[in-house]
């Protein structure tokens, strides 16, 4: 796999901010935890975030992979400020049949349990802490955190909303997180905010990554309300030869189901003429 | 060294492949059989999703029949009216097959029908050989002297049939709609289980069909050829799950395990040969059957609804 690596600089350049905040007083550090104390003025506080690689090509040695989330809360906090930082990465948002096996006469069948509209193809979210003791609920619904909150439509099979919905949305997170592709780890092993200001949390990308446009929102809590979210874009898609192979499979499916007749014929043939030589 | 294949969406060590390509390929080497009723499940095992095992088996098993047919040819071992009749029955069948399987995967519903219909396949199939091998080795061992084998009764009902046709090959003048519906049936089979049906046609050409052993070998490979072929066509067509890359590398397995089986094969009583490969037939037919009788350790299944 080959991927476009992002060189840390902007994590590098942001190193030097604390002294830069002198430029409010001298004695940055100590001036920080003044200013927090005094006068919390959350408008002010930004993010400036990063990810290791906005492109994540699924080649033919792809296994899985991991991102790296990183940057800076600008001005610096104090060292016990209560401030907290959710990463959520979303995947592209679909809509999936969700089924589960119910066992009819000794055997597992499945039965279409719902819906699902605005689905993500992939979920992880690190925060610093469990989502419940960084905002209330009603902010984490109104922001769309956590994997309960966010805004998927869940119909039944015929299109009426399922009274299933609760339940449908546990089914399907488990089914996602089988694959690896939803997670959710709080606490400072997940995400950790350095000295106030440098953050980073690796998200681990399984081998079964959906392709599509995914996007990374960090958003920065101060005593529970949101101060700042920023966005990063990121494309997951498959790349050399595997694309060649999925895109003409999936655009040109006859010719490719010739072409692959064609090979099997001619590999065949080759594999008997080699043997019978010998 | 991990290898990613495009279609089944999955990464796989490349030697796990070629071993697995490999294993079948040996014992189709050593039994004398294709090997796709064991290429699918344990494609199926491995994790492959049960389309793309049925499609890229199907296409793997044109290519394990080439050399095959082609020595049968020159041999004279082929009824080509006969096989063109086969191939036409076949083509109908796996349109079927194919239908039905893209139906299957839109209800959610084609991993339970390809495991149960293998489970019936392999449960029965693994038990008459095992019978058949287990008389045939009591017999060896003298405890009853039953005569070699029944004559072949003739069914009143198969020369009822309109359509009467001379088979000049296989010196036979019965009707087309006999060998018509072997096809079918056979190509209904590669369709929904990615196999080349060697196992149901070779019995009915015998028993059913009444031709000589001499061409029925010959017959059935160049049937399977073109029925595989059709099937891996409109598989890929329908519900483009045919992976090309799998399919190759297992075929490098397959090609040097056949030759190592054929080998294997010589210095080993056939009997004692058809009980084992019994034996593991059924064996593959258990785990197929356990797995639907287990409580499931993924409940909830996704599938995504292309854009």
């Amino acid at each position: 796999m080959r991927i476009r690596h992002r060189p840390p600089l902007l994590a590098l350049a942001l190193l030097a901010l604390p002294p830069c905040t002198s430029l409010a007083g001298p004695g940055g550090a100590i001036e920080a935890t003044t200013t927090a104390a005094t006068t919390p003025s959350p408008r002010t506080r930004r993010i400036v975030p990063d990810v290791s690689r906005d492109l994540v090509e699924l080649r033919y040695d792809f296994t899985g992979t991991e991102l790296l989330i990183f940057g800076a809360v600008n001005p610096p906090a104090a060292p016990h400020a209560p401030i907290d930082l959710v990463v959520a990465i979303e995947g592209p948002r679909r809509t999936a049949l969700l089924r589960r096996k119910q066992k009819v006469a000794g055997i597992w069948i499945n039965r279409l349990v719902a819906r699902l509209e605005d689905a993500p193809a992939f979920y992880a979210l690190s925060a610093t802490r469990p989502l419940a003791d960084i905002a209330p609920a009603e902010v984490r619904e109104r922001l769309e955190i956590g994997a309960g909150r966010l805004p998927i439509a869940v119909r039944r099979p015929d299109g009426t909303k399922s009274p299933l919905a609760p339940e449908a949305r546990a089914g399907f997170f488990a089914a996602l997180a089988m694959n690896g592709l939803y997670r959710t780890e709080t606490g400072p092993q997940a995400l950790r905010i350095k000295d106030g200001t440098l953050f980073r949390t690796r998200i681990a990308l399984p081998s079964k990554l959906p392709e599509g446009d995914y996007r990374a929102r960090v958003l920065l809590f101060e005593k529970g309300r949101p101060v700042a979210e920023r966005t990063l874009a990121l494309k997951v898609r498959k790349a050399g030869f595997e694309r060649a192979i999925f895109h003409f499979a999936h655009r040109l499916p006859l010719a490719y189901g010739i072409v692959a007749v064609a090979l099997a014929l001619l590999a065949g043939w080759g594999a008997g003429r080699i043997f019978r030589r010998r | 060294m991990p290898l990613y294949f495009p279609i089944a969406e999955l990464s796989f060590n490349v030697f796990v492949i070629i071993g697995l390509g490999a294993l079948v390929g040996f014992l189709s080497g050593m039994f004398g059989v294709g090997g796709g009723f064991l290429m699918t499940p344990l494609l199926i095992f491995l994790g492959v999703p049960p389309p793309v095992a049925v499609a890229t088996g199907a296409n793997l098993i044109t290519a394990s029949s080439v050399s095959g047919a082609l020595a049968h040819f020159q041999r004279g071992g082929v009824d080509l009216k006969m096989g063109w009749i086969l191939i036409a029955g076949g083509a109908v069948g796996s349109f079927l097959g194919a239908g039905i399987f893209g139906l299957l995967k839109r209800l959610g519903q084609l991993d339970l029908a390809v495991s149960l219909i293998y489970v019936v396949f392999l449960g029965g199939i693994g038990t008459l050989m095992l019978v058949e091998s287990l008389g045939a080795l009591r017999r060896r061992h003298g405890d009853t002297a039953q005569p070699a084998r029944r004559r072949r009764r003739h069914v009143g009902w198969r020369h009822a049939l309109p359509f009467k046709t001379r088979f000049r090959k296989s010196r036979l003048y019965i009707s087309a709609l006999l060998p018509l519906g072997v096809g079918m049936l056979v190509g209904f089979l590669a369709a929904i289980m990615g196999v080349g049906g060697g196992f149901i046609m070779i019995p009915a050409m015998i028993y059913l069909l009444g031709m000589p052993t001499n061409v029925v070998v010959g017959t059935s490979l160049f049937q399977i050829i073109f029925v595989t072929a059709i099937t891996t066509v409109l598989h890929a067509f329908h519900t483009q799950s045919v992976d090309i890359l799998l399919s190759l590398v297992l075929l490098v397995g397959a090609v040097v395990g056949a030759q190592w089986g054929a080998r294997v094969a010589t210095r080993l009583q056939g009997a004692e040969l058809r009980a084992l490969l019994a034996l593991l037939v059924i064996a593959v037919g258990l785990k197929m059957a356990w797995g639907l009788t287990m409580s499931p350790s993924a409940p909830w299944q996704i599938d995504w609804v292309l854009p």
